[in-house]
C-alpha cells in the first residue's frame, strides 16, 4: 500500500509555509497527501495504547471557507494530488475522531495551544504524545519553506536512533537523494558506534547507501551541529534518554530542535520500517 | 527451550494478514508476547489456542510441500513413455481397443481391464474419432489407476476400421490417452488436437512413419 | 534469582485473567473512591448553599453553577462531550476502552457544580465516566490489551455505581448490560471483584448505610394485578421524559445563544421552578426517601405538579447544557409515579387493600429506570438493593421487564444509548456491526497479478485469459497507471469467440469503467451494502487513482468467520 502523509491544514501563511514543506516532502518521496481542514477546535487520535486529544489554537479555524481552495491551490504547483479527510466519527459532537493509520504526519513545531511558541524551537508537548505512541514519524515543519536535497540522520547509538537510521535509509531510498549521518561523540569513541551499527544489523546497509559520516568529537553540542547542511532533511530518535535525564537536563532532541532551522523527521519508539 | 513462533509465522499458518494478527495482538485476542521488542508465542500454546477458537493452522511454508500431480511435460514425452505400435488387427471398436490396450505399457493386468472398460464407456457416449482417419480414445476421467504421468499410446492399424468418427471415414490411426489426473488429462487432450489440427503432420502420421522420425517430426513441431 | 522472579513474573502476565482480576480491585477502589468524592461534595454543597435558596437571589444559584461547570468542562478541560455514558460505551465498542485521562476527574467537578447549586441531574454517569477513565488510565498505565482495558473499564464502571449505592451487585448488572453487553466469565469476575471493591470503600469511609432503610411490605395479589398499571404509567412518563430531554437539547441548539450562557438559562429556569417547587432542585435523594416511607404527605395534585415539574427542570437542566446524568432523576420521577398511581388508585378504590405507597414508589421507580436506560435487570438488583429486601420481587419483575419491552417498541433506543445508534455507532461484541467495524478494508483486499492496459488488445488478452485463472481484470491507463474500469470475463463473453474481432476490439472498449470502487479507509458496512445494491461479488479498491487491489466477497467470508469466532472466544 501506498505511503501517506496527514496534515492539518492552517489556513494563514504560517500554515502556508508548513504546507509547502509537506507537499515537498510529498513530491519527492512519492508520498499520498491527506488533508484535514479541522471543523472544531478539537480532535481525538486513537493509537494502540494511547489517545491523544489536540487543542488547536484559534487560527486553524479561520475562514474555512477558503482553506480548500487555498490548498489546492498549492497542491497544483507541485502536481500532488490531494485527498481531503472527512472525519467518520465523533466521539462527541464537536471532537472527531481523526484515523491513525498513516505513514507519516506533518505537525507544525506546536500543534498546541501556544501559538506564541511556534517556530522557537518548543517542541509541544502534544507533539512529543503523538510521536511517543504513534506508529508513524512525525514531520516537523519549520517556520518558512525551503525545499531539502539531502537527508541527515542524526546518529547517537541508541535503540532510537536505530530506528531514526532505518528511516532515514527508507527516505534516501525513495527520494533518491543522498543520506549522511552525524554524530557527535561525546563521551565514546567512533569504534563504539561502529559496534551499535553491527549490533543493530545495520552495518552491512550502509556502505552503499551512506554518502558520508560526520563525526564530531570536538566542540559543544551546539558547536558540532554547524557540520550539519542546511538544506538537509533532519531525521531524529525521539527518545534517547531516560524520563528522568529529560526532566533534569531537558531533551536531546529538543535541543536539536531548538538549535537547528531545518525541517525534521522525528522518528518515535513504536515506529517500524524495513529497510 | 520452547519453539517460540513470530507473528510473521503465525499469521501464515492462519493465513490471514499480517495487518489483522497484529490488531488480534493489539485487542488481546491472541495470547502474544512482547519479547526483546518483537511479539512472538509458544508453539504448543499458539496450537491450544487455534484449537480452543476451532481455526485450522495451515501448514508451514518451510518446507515445500511435495504437489500432489506432476507437472504436465510435453506432449513429446507422453509420446515416448506411451509407446508407438504397427499393425494391429481388429474388425470392430471394440477389438480394435482390446488390441490396442493390450499393448499399453506401464499397466497392471487388473488395470487394462478398467482402461478398455472406460474407454469403451466413453465410445458408447460419443465417438472419439476426430476425422481424418484419426481417433484419440481416453476415458471420461481419471480411470483410477496408479499412472504418475500422462502417457500417450500411438498405435497404427493394419486396415483401416469403422469407428463412428464425425467425419464418417474409418480410423487408421489411435492415440490412446491415459493420465493419472484429470487437470493433465484435459491439458494433454488439448494439446494433442492441437497438433493434430496441423495439416501437414496429420497427413505424415497416416502414413505410418517409423517410430523414431514420427517423434523427430514433433519434436521439430515443438 | 533476579530472572527467577521475572521469569515468575511473565508467567503472571501471560495470564491475563490473573492481572485483570488483580487490577479489578484496584481500579474498583479509585472509582469507590471517586464516587465518594462526588458524593460528600455534594452533601457538603447542598448544606452550605440550602440557607441561600430561602433568599430572593437563590433563583440565580442554578444558572451560576450551571454555567460554572460548562466553563470548567469546555473552556478549562476542553472536553467537549456529554454526559458521559455514551462516550464510555463508543470508547469501549470501537477503541479498546480508551479514554482520556481528564475525563477521570472533568465530570465529578462539573457535575457537583451542577447539582450541588440546584441543578436537576444526578450524579451516576459523572462517576460512571470517571471510574471508566480511571480504569482506562490504569490499564493503559500497565500496557495491557485492548481486551483487558476494556475489562477494566467496565470495573471502574461497576466500582462506580456500587460505591454510589452502596449496591455491589447493581453495580455488576449495570456495567455488564449497559456498558459493555457481554456477559462472559472474562469479564464478570474481575467486575464483580470492582464491585466489592467499590462497595467496600464507601462502607468504610461512610458507613454500611442503606440509601433508603428498609420497609417492610405484604405484597398481595391486588399488587400484583395493579403493579400492571404501574407499567403502563411509567411506560408512558419514561417516553415522554425521553422526548422531552431531546426536544429541549434541540431547541437550545436552534438558539443563537452563545454556548457557554446557555447553562445559564436551563438553570435560571430551574431556579425558578425551585422558588415554587423546592423539590426539584438537585438529585432528588431525600424527596426519594420520603416516598418511599411513606412520609411524603403533598397531596395527589400537587404531587402530578411535582412530577411535571421534576421532568420540566431535569430537561431544562441537561438540554441546556448542564452536566449530569439521568439516574437519579429518573429515581425521582419514578417513585412520584408510583406515589402518584397509588393515591389515584386509592381515591377511585377506596375499598382495595393494597400495600402501602412506599411499595408502589419502589415499583415505579424500577419501572421508570428500566424504561429510560432499558435495562431491566439493574432495575430489579438496584430496588432490591438500596432497600434491603427482598418483599417487592414480584411485581417488581413485572414491572421492570414489560416497562423496558414496552419501551423498547415506542422508542427503540434507550436515553444513553440514542445518540450511538442515530451514528451507526452501537457495536456490541459478537455482533454483525462489530466485526465489520473490526475488519478494515485494508486487511481484506488481494492483490491481484495481472494489470490489462487500456490500449491492448483482445487477441493480447485472450493470452493472459488462458494463463490466469482470474475472471475479473483491472485496467489501467499505459501512461499514468490510473485505474480505468474492470474487464468482467462473464460480460465480454461473445466478443471472446468472436475470432474477427481479436484484432479490433481494445480492452478500454470492453471495459466497464462505471463499476463504483471503494478507498482502503471505506467502513466496510458501506462496502457491504454497495456490493449487495450493485450485485457483484468484488469490487475494486482504488486509492489516489492507483489501483489496489480486488475486495471480493469470498475473502471477506473467510476473514469475517476468523474474526467471529476470535472475538467471541472459545
Amino acid at each position: 500500500m501506498t505511503e501517506r502523509l496527514l496534515h492539518v491544514f492552517q489556513n494563514t501563511p504560517l500554515g502556508r509555509e508548513s504546507l509547502l514543506q509537506s507537499l515537498h516532502f510529498c513530491k519527492t518521496l512519492g508520498v499520498d497527501l491527506h488533508i484535514y481542514v479541522p471543523e472544531s477546535k478539537q480532535f481525538l487520535m486513537y493509537f494502540d495504547h494511547d489517545m491523544v486529544q489536540v487543542d488547536l489554537n484559534r487560527s486553524y479555524l479561520l475562514s474555512p471557507e477558503s482553506a480548500v481552495d487555498h490548498a489546492r491551490q498549492l497542491a497544483d504547483l507541485f502536481d500532488v494530488h490531494v485527498t481531503f479527510l472527512v472525519p467518520k466519527n465523533y466521539t462527541a459532537a464537536q471532537l472527531p475522531d481523526i484515523p491513525t493509520h498513516y505513514t507519516y504526519m506533518c505537525c507544525p513545531q506546536s500543534i498546541s495551544d501556544l501559538s506564541a511558541k511556534i517556530g522557537l524551537g518548543y517542541v509541544g508537548p502534544k507533539v512529543w504524545r503523538i510521536a511517543k505512541s504513534s506508529t508513524f514519524p512525525v514531520f516537523m515543519t519549520g517556520r518558512v519553506y525551503k525545499p531539502w536535497t539531502s537527508i541527515t540522520v542524526c546518529y547517537t547509538g541508541s535503540n532510537n536512533a536505530n530506528k531514526a537510521l532505518r528511516w532515514g535509509l527508507h527516505l534516501g531510498h525513495n527520494s533518491g537523494m543522498p543520506v549522511e549521518l552525524f554524530t557527535f561523540m561525546e563521551r565514546h569513541n567512533a569504534a563504539y558506534f561502529d559496534e551499535q551499527l553491527r549490533q543493530a544489523g545495520l552495518w552491512d546497509e550502509l556502505g552503499d547507501r551512506v554518502s558520508a559520516w560526520h563525526k564530531i568529537d570536538r566542540g559543544s553540542f551546539e558547536e558540532a551541529f554547524y557540520a550539519v547542511g542546511h538544506d538537509t532533511l533532519l531525521v531524529l530518535g525521539a527518545y534517547s534518554h531516560g524520563l528522568i535525564k529529560v526532566l533534569l537536563f531537558g531533551s536531546k532532541t529538543e535541543k536539536i530542535q531548538a538549535w537547528m532551522p531545518n525541517s525534521m523527521l522525528l522518528v518515535g519508539p513504536h515506529c517500524a520500517v524495513e529497510v | 527451550m520452547p519453539v517460540e513462533l513470530t507473528i510473521k509465522e503465525v499469521a501464515t499458518r492462519l493465513s490471514i494478514p499480517m495487518e489483522t494478527l497484529h490488531r488480534w495482538v493489539r485487542q488481546g485476542k491472541i495470547p502474544m508476547q512482547r519479547i526483546r521488542g518483537e511479539y512472538v508465542i509458544r508453539k504448543e500454546m499458539f496450537e491450544r489456542w487455534a484449537d480452543e477458537h476451532k481455526l485450522n493452522i495451515h501448514a508451514t511454508t518451510g518446507a515445500v510441500q511435495p504437489s500432489e500431480e506432476a507437472a504436465f511435460d510435453g506432449v513429446l514425452p507422453a509420446m515416448q513413455r506411451g509407446g508407438i505400435f504397427y499393425g494391429l488387427t481388429g474388425d470392430s471398436k471394440e477389438a480394435a481397443l482390446q488390441a490396442a490396450v493390450a499393448n499399453i505399457p506401464n499397466l497392471e493386468r487388473i488395470d487394462r481391464k478398467i482402461v478398455f472398460e472406460k474407454l469403451i464407456e466413453r465410445e458408447q457416449l460419443a465417438s472419439t474419432g476426430i476425422g481424418h482417419g484419426i481417433a484419440l480414445p481416453h476415458p471420461r476421467a481419471n480411470p483410477g489407476i496408479g499412472l504418475m504421468l500422462p502417457q500417450i499410446s500411438t498405435c497404427f492399424f493394419a486396415k483401416p476400421i469403422p469407428y463412428d468418427a464425425i467425419d464418417g471415414q474409418p480410423v487408421s490411426v489411435m492415440m490412446v490417452l491415459l493420465s493419472g489426473s484429470t487437470k493433465l488429462h484435459l491439458t494433454l487432450l488439448s494439446k494433442i488436437s492441437f497438433y493434430l489440427r496441423n495439416r501437414p503432420f496429420r497427413d505424415y502420421l497416416l502414413t505410418a512413419p517409423p517410430a523414431q522420425a514420427l517423434l523427430d517430426k514433433l519434436a521439430e513441431m515443438q | 534469582m533476579l530472572k527467577a522472579a521475572r521469569r515468575k513474573w511473565a508467567v503472571f502476565r501471560s495470564d491475563d485473567r490473573l492481572i485483570v482480576i488483580a487490577m479489578a480491585g484496584l481500579v474498583g477502589a479509585c472509582s469507590g473512591l471517586a464516587a465518594v468524592a462526588l458524593n460528600r461534595s455534594l452533601h457538603f454543597m447542598g448544606t452550605a448553599l440550602h440557607t441561600f435558596h430561602h433568599h430572593w437571589w437563590g433563583v440565580v444559584l442554578p444558572a451560576v453553577g450551571a454555567t460554572l461547570s460548562a466553563i470548567f468542562l469546555n473552556v478549562l478541560l476542553k472536553e467537549r462531550a456529554g454526559h458521559g455514558v455514551p462516550e464510555v460505551v463508543y470508547a469501549v465498542s470501537r477503541y479498546g476502552g480508551l479514554l482520556r485521562f481528564r475525563s477521570s476527574y472533568s465530570r465529578l467537578v462539573s457535575s457537583c457544580l451542577t447539582i450541588g447549586s440546584g441543578g436537576s441531574a444526578g450524579p451516576e454517569a459523572p462517576v460512571v465516566i470517571s471510574g471508566a477513565a480511571l480504569g482506562s488510565n490504569i490499564a493503559k498505565f500497565f500496557s495491557l490489551k485492548e481486551r483487558q482495558r476494556i475489562t477494566l473499564v467496565g470495573c471502574g464502571a461497576a466500582g462506580a455505581i456500587a460505591s454510589i449505592f452502596n449496591a455491589p451487585i447493581t453495580g455488576l448488572v449495570f456495567t455488564v448490560e449497559v456498558i459493555l453487553g457481554e456477559w462472559r466469565s472474562f469479564n464478570i469476575i474481575p467486575i464483580a471483584i470492582a464491585a466489592v471493591a467499590g462497595t467496600e470503600v464507601s462502607r468504610l469511609l461512610q458507613g454500611n448505610q442503606i440509601v433508603f432503610p428498609r420497609q417492610h411490605y405484604t405484597i398481595g395479589l391486588p399488587d400484583i394485578a395493579a403493579s400492571f398499571g404501574v407499567v403502563i404509567v411509567a411506560t408512558v412518563v419514561s417516553v415522554v421524559l425521553g422526548r422531552m430531554l431531546k426536544g429541549m437539547h434541540g431547541v437550545a441548539m436552534r438558539t443563537h445563544i452563545p454556548p457557554l450562557v446557555r447553562p445559564a438559562v436551563g438553570g435560571l429556569a430551574v431556579g425558578l421552578l425551585g422558588i415554587y417547587l423546592p423539590f426539584v432542585l438537585g438529585e432528588g435523594y431525600l424527596s426519594v426517601q420520603q416516598m418511599i416511607q411513606g412520609t411524603f404527605s403533598q397531596g395527589l395534585l400537587l404531587a402530578i405538579l411535582v412530577m411535571a415539574a421534576k421532568m420540566l427542570a431535569t430537561a431544562l437542566t441537561l438540554g441546556w447544557g448542564g452536566s449530569g446524568g439521568i439516574f437519579a432523576p429518573s429515581l425521582m420521577i419514578g417513585s412520584l409515579v408510583g406515589l402518584v398511581y397509588h393515591r389515584f388508585l386509592s381515591w377511585i378504590m377506596p375499598t382495595a387493600i393494597l400495600s402501602n405507597e412506599g411499595c408502589f414508589a419502589l415499583l415505579g421507580m424500577a419501572g421508570l429506570l428500566s424504561g429510560m436506560l432499558q435495562a431491566p435487570l439493574t432495575g430489579i438488583f438496584l430496588v432490591v438493593e438500596i432497600t434491603g429486601g427482598y418483599d417487592v420481587i414480584l411485581p417488581l419483575i413485572i414491572v421492570s421487564a414489560l416497562t423496558s419491552t414496552f419501551c423498547y417498541y415506542i422508542e427503540p433506543a434507550s436515553y444513553y444509548l440514542r445518540d450511538l445508534i442515530e451514528r451507526g455507532q452501537f457495536l456490541r461484541p459478537g455482533t454483525d456491526a462489530r466485526v465489520l467495524s473490526d475488519l478494515a478494508v485494508r486487511e481484506l483486499v488481494k492483490e491481484v497479478p495481472t494489470l490489462l492496459r487500456g490500449d491492448m488488445l483482445l487477441r493480447e488478452f485472450l493470452t493472459i485469459l488462458e494463463q490466469s485463472k482470474e475472471h475479473l481484470f483491472p485496467v489501467v491507463d499505459p501512461h499514468s497507471g490510473a485505474y480505468q474500469g474492470m474487464i468482467f470475463v462473464d460480460r465480454i463473453r461473445p466478443f471472446l469467440f468472436d475470432r474477427q474481432m481479436y484484432g479490433v476490439l481494445m480492452i478500454e472498449q470492453l471495459m466497464e469503467s462505471n463499476v463504483p470502487t471503494v478507498a482502503p479507509d471505506d467502513e466496510l458496512s458501506e462496502v457491504l451494502s454497495l456490493m449487495e445494491h450493485e450485485d457483484l461479488e468484488a469490487l475494486p479498491v482504488v486509492e489516489n487513482r492507483r489501483f489496489v487491489g480486488l475486495l471480493s466477497k469470498s475473502t471477506l467470508l473467510d476473514h469475517y468467520r476468523k474474526e467471529l469466532i476470535v472475538q467471541a472466544g472459545n
